[in-house]
């Protein structure tokens, strides 16, 4: 009996020395939050979570392609923002930053960042350690270099979310791996080449540093954690350090995990390990005052400046009047030698926060369980399937239709003897005139004309009139629909303008389809839900890929025949399907094409 | 139990965990770049990557993976067994030591005579030799931050908006050599500031005998200053949040749009797909 009371105690014991810290629960609390939708990495019908509370940035390293995840990742965004050059966008993401490093600083790294749980874990592997030394302090700015790239690129150059695609492992792990891992998105493995190996190979070069390199990716990688060290000196929340108590005696800074010049700085994730080794408690937590008592404190390494000199093994007053030290065998010595004979400060009793003891964990568990209920249980599934298309190889292809940018949009002012646009037509077929300004008619001749029937290369002149002069824009839309297959084999390619690989594989297409000479059906479109027409049509031209004599569409959201909800509809670019002559569905694929992968395709459906 | 005794066992436990990690970390690694230029090597439109593929490679690795797990937490195990107690060590950098001899120095404000004047000259002139140094680091990497935002800015750089990653890899063979040697540097330099710092300690000890260390003070020591700071910083991210969901674009969308768009749809590069 004794024995199995003995066994028990020191279970009990074992669990009571390696229970988890505060703050190891706080940083599986978050993680737990931020991905809420736990229901996304079991739902096969499901890729990931889709609703509105994504419009906000979790403070931490989280990916928005994560199955899990119910908000949206503050990086990604900040780049998405840069490379649509769009100002709304860039302030509201700047806002969340500076709020998120004002409240916290890098308080997020140490306790709410899912990335810095998983090092942490994994860092907890027992095995020989890297301790920081120069090389990893001159390392730790790389981060810095990275986050210029970060802005610069996107900024310069539309089209790259440099870090995301180039370096991120979070994207990898969480969105690339946690996706693949569902046997229903099988077909993504299609997509896979160069840049998942080179990410891949990556992600695991990091998961293997940081088994002995704490931190490896916040310290010379993160530039999430960059922009919040700018904030960690004056953030609300965080560690800081009282001058006038501190002894200078390096015991902080050789407990702190971290590339530190200086105890708070912004290399600090906030771990307070260096608080609890400071013998004269000169390192407290920002905000403390409002949280404890002020009261006379029990200092966890010392009770009173006599017990520091005890500790210390030196008698105090050695050398000075008033507060003084002498350091001097620091670099060697264990013993630091100090004499302090101020009394100290009056420290911040932890007796008085009872309430916070009680009240913090029944918030904490009531959010995140309200959480868990309602994105796993109450939240309807989302409709958006799995999987790259709703087609399949060897299908009907079912009735769709889309509009075409035949003609580039044009802005003019209308004036009342009319202004005059000249333009030559694409395609053949029926041209809708849509005139931003309702009181602008379009004229050709003398004839009030809201369509034409124009023929492939046909020059129209119309005249635009208004009473009174009037800015407006005009668009000129044509049709396609299935009824103009003609028999040609057609190849759709489901694109987005934020999709590197969507956009490297255009001219691909172009150049394939002056390669057929016009034998086949070529058109890229787009989804109206995402980017408005004049977005598009602009980016277009920007390109030039205006000239381009292959097809640029779009799909209407109301309409029922909408192309991309009846072929492609699905929520990850790029896909390209192709419709044999016979009218079935020959090949679907998901992710960018080469030019002779794509020709290897489409004479598979030619001949088919 | 024997401190050295239990250090010992700590220690090629943990080696042998290192061996492991690596060589798990290495089969990952090979895998994968089996998988991709197997897939290459069987020409144009052949399947590189398939859940089959993949399921064979990783069944291949998963017994070592499963061997791993288990003796991770069996090193755990011994971790805890062979426990041992280290004291809280000082931070015992020679320039972490030189700057806090440097605190003292502050207190003294006069001349240093009599016999700490030869020491001081020492002083100033080991303080000038880690000038030049730090100054030959700024300069090294100024050099590569300019050489970047010049290659940034050059019309002909950037130039075929169709292949990004070509254009990203070109910069990479360019800047990248750059910031290597810069960093290559900084590293060299550190290391001689340091020998330089640790070979002055002694003397620097004698020089500061008896002076008091002097915090100065920064900009973030003032309180109300910070006050000041905190609030603006804090008025400037909420105006920046209510002008970003207020203001609209060309195209009447404004930022939450733009942020919930790109979250709700799965950017397949993004996250290293393709
Ligand atoms: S540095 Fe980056 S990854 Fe690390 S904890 Fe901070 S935000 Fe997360
Ligand atoms: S040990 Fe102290 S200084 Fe270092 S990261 Fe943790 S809280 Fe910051
Ligand atoms: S441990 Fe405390 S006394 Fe020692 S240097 Fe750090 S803050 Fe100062």
């Amino acid at each position: 009996m004794a024995k199995i009371k003995g066994f028990f105690i020191k279970i009990w014991q074992w669990l009571k020395d390696h229970a988890p810290t505060r703050r190891r629960i706080i940083q599986v609390y978050s993680a737990l939050l931020f991905n809420a939708n736990i229901k996304g990495f079991f739902k096969p019908n499901e890729i990931i979570y889709t609703g509105n509370t994504k419009v906000m940035c979790v403070p931490g390293l989280n990916c928005y392609s994560c199955p899990g995840a119910v908000g949206a990742c503050p990086l990604g965004s900040l780049q998405n923002a840069l490379l649509l050059h769009s100002k709304p966008t860039i302030m509201y993401i700047l806002g969340i930053l500076v709020l998120f490093g004002m409240f916290l600083g890098r308080t997020i790294c140490g306790f709410l960042c899912p990335m810095g749980l998983f090092q942490e874990l994994l860092h907890k592997i027992r095995s020989p350690k890297l301790k920081k030394n120069k090389v990893t302090r001159v390392l730790s700015y790389f981060k810095y270099v990275l986050l210029a790239l970060l802005i610069i690129i996107p900024l310069l150059y539309k089209g790259i979310p440099f870090f995301c695609k180039y370096i991120c492992p979070a994207g990898t792990f969480e969105g690339g791996i946690g996706i693949l891992s569902e046997a229903a998105n099988s077909d993504f493995f299609a997509m896979l080449d160069y840049l998942f190996t080179w990410k891949f190979a990556l992600l695991v070069i990091f998961i293997v540093a940081c088994v002995f390199i704490f931190r490896f990716f916040c310290r010379f990688i993160c530039p999430l954690g960059a922009i919040y060290g700018f904030f960690n000196k004056i953030a609300l929340l965080g560690i800081k350090l009282d001058k006038d108590e501190c002894i200078d005696c390096g015991k902080c800074i050789d407990a702190c995990p971290m590339d530190i010049k200086k105890v708070g700085d912004h290399e600090c994730i906030a771990c307070g390990k260096c608080v609890d080794v400071c013998p004269v408690n000169a390192i407290s937590w920002k905000g403390s005052k409002f949280i404890f008592k002020n009261k006379e404190a029990k200092n966890p390494v010392v009770d009173s400046p006599i017990d520091i000199a005890k500790l210390k093994n030196v008698p105090a007053n050695t050398e000075a009047e008033n507060r003084q030290v002498t350091a001097e065998n620091t670099s060697t010595s264990q013993e630091v030698k100090t004499a302090i004979n101020k009394p100290q400060k009056p420290k911040y009793s932890r007796q008085n926060k009872l309430w916070l003891k009680i009240t913090a964990p029944i918030v904490a568990t009531v959010v995140l369980v309200s959480a868990l209920v309602y994105y796993n249980i109450i939240l309807k599934p989302d409709p958006m399937p799995s999987g790259s298309s709703v087609v399949q190889v060897g299908d009907e292809v079912p009735s769709f239709s889309l509009e075409l940018y035949n003609v580039p949009q044009a802005t003019l002012t209308a004036t009342p003897t009319g202004v005059s646009h000249s333009f030559t037509a694409k395609f053949d077929g029926d041209l809708k005139i849509q005139i931003s300004a309702n009181n602008v008619k379009a004229f050709n001749g003398d004839v009030e004309v809201s369509s034409l029937v124009v023929n492939k290369g046909d020059v129209v002149n119309l005249t635009f009139k208004a009473d009174i002069n009037t800015e407006f824009t005009v668009y000129f839309i044509s049709y396609f629909d299935t009824t103009k297959l003609n028999g040609k084999v057609t190849v759709i390619n489901f694109w987005q303008e934020t999709c590197d690989p969507c956009v490297a594989e255009i001219p691909h297409f172009e150049d394939l389809y002056d390669f057929y000479n016009g034998q086949i059906n070529m058109i890229a479109i787009n989804d109206d839900d995402d980017y408005t027409r004049r977005r598009i049509q602009a980016f277009i031209d920007a390109r030039g890929w205006g000239d381009y004599d292959m097809m640029f569409g779009r799909c209407l959201p109301d309409d029922v025949f909408n192309a991309f909800k009846v072929l492609g509809g699905k929520n990850a670019y790029p896909i390209t399907v192709v419709i044999d002559t016979n009218g079935k569905v020959s090949n679907i694929t998901q992710g960018g094409l080469s030019y002779d992968e794509l020709k290897l395709i489409v004479e598979t459906a030619m001949v088919s | 139990m024997d401190k050295v005794f239990a250090l010992k066992i700590r220690k090629i436990f943990g080696w042998i965990t290192v061996g492991l990690t690596v060589f798990l970390g290495a089969l990952f690694l090979g895998n994968v770049l089996d998988i991709y230029f197997t897939g290459k090597a069987k020409g144009v439109g052949a399947v590189v990557y398939s859940r089959e593929i993949a399921s064979q490679h990783l069944a291949t690795i998963l017994p070592f993976f499963i061997f791993y797990v288990v003796w991770v937490i069996a090193v755990l195990v011994i971790y805890t067994k062979f426990k041992v107690d280290t004291k809280p060590s000082v931070y015992s950098e020679p320039v972490y030591i030189f700057k806090r001899y440097q605190k003292r120095l502050i207190s003294a404000n006069a001349l240093f005579e009599g016999d700490r004047e030869p020491l001081f000259a020492q002083y100033n002139s080991v303080l000038d030799k880690i000038k030049k140094l730090k100054i030959i680091t700024l300069a090294v990497w100024a050099v590569a931050i300019i050489a970047f935002l010049v290659y940034m800015f050059l019309p002909s750089s950037f130039t075929d908006k169709n292949h990004a990653t070509e254009e990203v890899l070109r910069m990479a063979y360019i800047v990248l050599p750059i910031f290597m040697v810069a960093f290559a540097v900084n590293i060299v330099c550190n290391y001689v500031i340091s020998n330089i710092c640790n070979g002055f300690l002694p003397s620097f000890k004698d020089l500061t005998k008896g002076l008091k260390p002097v915090n100065t003070s920064r900009f973030y020591d003032n309180k109300k200053f910070i006050l000041i700071l905190r609030i603006v910083i804090i008025f400037i991210g909420a105006l920046f949040i209510i002008l970003g969901i207020a203001l609209k674009d060309n195209d009447g969308k404004n930022g939450v749009f733009y942020v919930l768009q790109k979250a709700i749809n799965i950017c397949t590069e993004c996250i290293g797909l393709g």
